[in-house]
């Protein structure tokens, strides 16, 4: 039956009295609904569908009644909480690093960096925040595609470097690390783009798992090998259990889940003979104290001489180490963080930092579940599935129960402008989630995408005189 | 005889999360279901209903949802949550309470029976 124009415009009426602009389409379509749901009422009652339009309105009263009454429930959330334990971090990670390299009264290059760091991590956040993740809905396919080239054209890079106009030499580990923390949130993101793709859908995603595994070979790092499948996995399995490719729930979940596992295996088959050595260096790491179990020695040592509160003390391969770096080094502040943040401040400090990003992971994850839009949950769990699995990586490196390196980060909290920013960014996309995805439904970019083209058609005609 | 608007005004909150405690409904059949229940003694306004609606899935007492989601206009329906049941409870007994202190108030009185 046709929309009478008198519906469109009370809706639209209505809807025009909230501020909060995101939230007018769910208020016009629900107020439309509503019109028509009572007009066929009355129709079947026996009305005309002229009166029956007519009446429809003038028992749903005034719009502009309606809209204002809407107005003072509609307002953005922000996620104070959230901001709050977020801050927390970032200002306990800064506060470390100024501890760490403090030194004769002046204020240290790692301190420095880290607030520059932070202060752009911050802009980025809040950039990210207020352009809303439904931005990435918007241009979900482009930004997916985009960002899977430049990986193949960055894994086709020199490994080591390259030298740019002759002068600059640019390191390749440099550009190319740090980049898988953003995977999770870019599948998510082309997982998006590929509903109801079906088994194209199914076979571009698995695509897209293979070029980001490709360009983590590279650099072979079982950090970054593991936080790939652990996230993207997750993700996929995600997609297919609620049926988004369109092939059903059950026939989803079987074509994911076998390539995923079929590739675990061979990952652990392969590897077989590496990570029995990485187990036998995690159960007795002085054997391979001059190669690869040096570094857990040396974490081994700082942990056990640590206190619960307060600076610990050093083993005998510790007190070298550290000796040679000064009490520390870039790449333990970097990389072992947690490691020296027990050994300078005790456990307690380690305890309190785990307790503020579990209680900031939580409290979103609580949120995040009851959003309604795919495309926000999509966004959200993308995001905490990455922090959580940086976490749960880095910590256990630090506590020498993995012998990984490099790659991870804690979230938020460790020292390096690349991860503070990309995480940063990514919180600001998940924040946004929680401010503005009780509104969101996926019709509304999925509607827009599926617009048909607009074209121009001209024509010339000869006209005889 | 038509009935004063204020006394139903308090207990709106209660007779919508009721409504929902059978089954879930969407903004119009809640109108209906409240007017045929009720025998037409309630009328529950649009302009009442939907921010009503909307505030309490602000409060988390019930939930909301598209059936039908590639229909031309799909359906919001609203769901009771765990919380709101709870709140229910809570409403029916007051209820209960105040409307055996409102009868007990009348039965004293002179005017509606034999003391």
């Amino acid at each position: 039956m046709v929309l009478p124009e008198t519906f469109t415009h009370f809706a639209h009426t209505a809807s025009e009295q909230l501020r909060w602009k995101a939230a007018r389409p769910l208020i016009e379509d629900e107020l439309l609904t509503h019109l028509c749901d009572q007009r066929d009422a009355l129709m079947a009652g026996g009305m005309d569908e002229a009166a029956a339009a007519a009446e429809s309105l003038r028992l749903t009263g005034d719009p502009y009644e309606i809209g204002t009454a809407l107005d003072r429930v509609h307002r953005p959330k922000t996620p104070t909480l959230l901001f709050v334990l977020a801050a927390l971090i970032a200002l306990a990670g800064l506060a470390f690093t100024a501890l760490v390299s403090f030194r004769d009264y002046e204020l240290s290059y790692f301190a420095v960096h880290h607030s520059a760091a932070l202060l752009l991590g911050t802009a980025a956040l809040l950039a990210a925040y207020f352009l809303d993740f439904t931005l990435l809905g918007r241009f979900a396919l482009p930004l997916a595609l985009v960002f899977h080239a430049a990986l193949v054209l960055l894994s086709l890079l020199p490994l080591g470097g390259f030298w740019l106009f002759r002068y600059t030499y640019v390191s390749t580990h440099i550009l190319l690390r740090g980049l898988p923390l953003l995977f999770p949130l870019m599948f998510a993101v082309l997982l998006y783009a590929l509903r109801r793709r079906r088994g194209l859908g199914i076979f571009a995603a698995l695509a897209a798992l293979a070029v980001q595994l490709l360009f983590c070979l590279r650099i072979p790092s079982l950090t970054d090998l593991s936080f790939l499948f652990l996230c993207d996995g997750a993700l996929l399995i995600f997609c297919a259990r609620s049926g988004w490719f369109g092939l059903g729930a059950k026939r989803e979940t079987l074509l994911t889940t076998l390539p995923l596992a079929a590739c675990t295996a061979s990952v652990l088959v392969l590897g077989a003979s590496w990570f029995a050595r990485q187990l036998a260096i995690v159960l007795d790491p002085y054997p391979y104290i001059d190669g690869h179990g040096y570094r857990t020695v040396v974490l081994r040592e700082l942990l056990q001489n640590a206190k619960f509160v307060g600076p610990g003390g050093v083993g005998p391969c510790s007190a070298q180490h550290l000796a040679r770096w000064e009490g520390f080094g870039m790449v333990d502040l970097q990389e072992h963080a947690l490691t020296l943040l027990v050994h300078r401040c005790g456990y307690l400090a380690l305890i309190a930092l785990v307790a503020l990003l579990t209680a900031l992971l939580f409290l979103a994850f609580r949120r995040c579940r009851r959003q309604e839009s795919m495309l926000a949950r999509l966004v959200s769990y993308a995001v905490l599935l990455s922090f959580s699995a940086q976490a749960l990586a880095y910590l256990l490196s630090d506590l020498t129960l993995l012998p990984l390196g490099g790659g991870a980060a804690f979230p938020l909290f460790t020292f390096g402008l690349r991860t503070l920013l990309v995480n940063m960014t990514q919180l600001g996309f998940l924040l946004s989630t929680l401010r503005t995805g009780s509104v969101v439904r996926d019709r509304d970019f999925l509607t827009a995408q599926a617009r048909p083209k607009r074209r121009l058609r001209v024509r010339f005609e000869w006209e005889q005189a | 005889m038509p009935l004063d608007k204020s006394l139903l005004a308090g207990s709106t909150t209660m007779l919508v999360l009721k409504l929902l405690d059978g089954q879930d409904m969407y903004g119009y059949q809640m109108i209906e279901e409240l007017a045929r229940r009720s025998d037409h003694a309630f009328a529950l306004k649009t302009g009442t209903l939907y921010p009503l609606l909307h505030s309490l899935e602000e409060k988390e007492l019930i939930i909301s949802y598209e059936k039908d989601k590639d229909a031309a206009r799909p359906r919001r329906y609203y769901h009771l949550a765990r919380k709101g049941r709870a709140l229910l409870c809570e409403k029916e007994e007051e209820w209960t309470e105040f409307t055996a202190a409102v009868d007990r108030v009348l039965k004293g009185g002179g005017c509606l029976g034999p003391a």
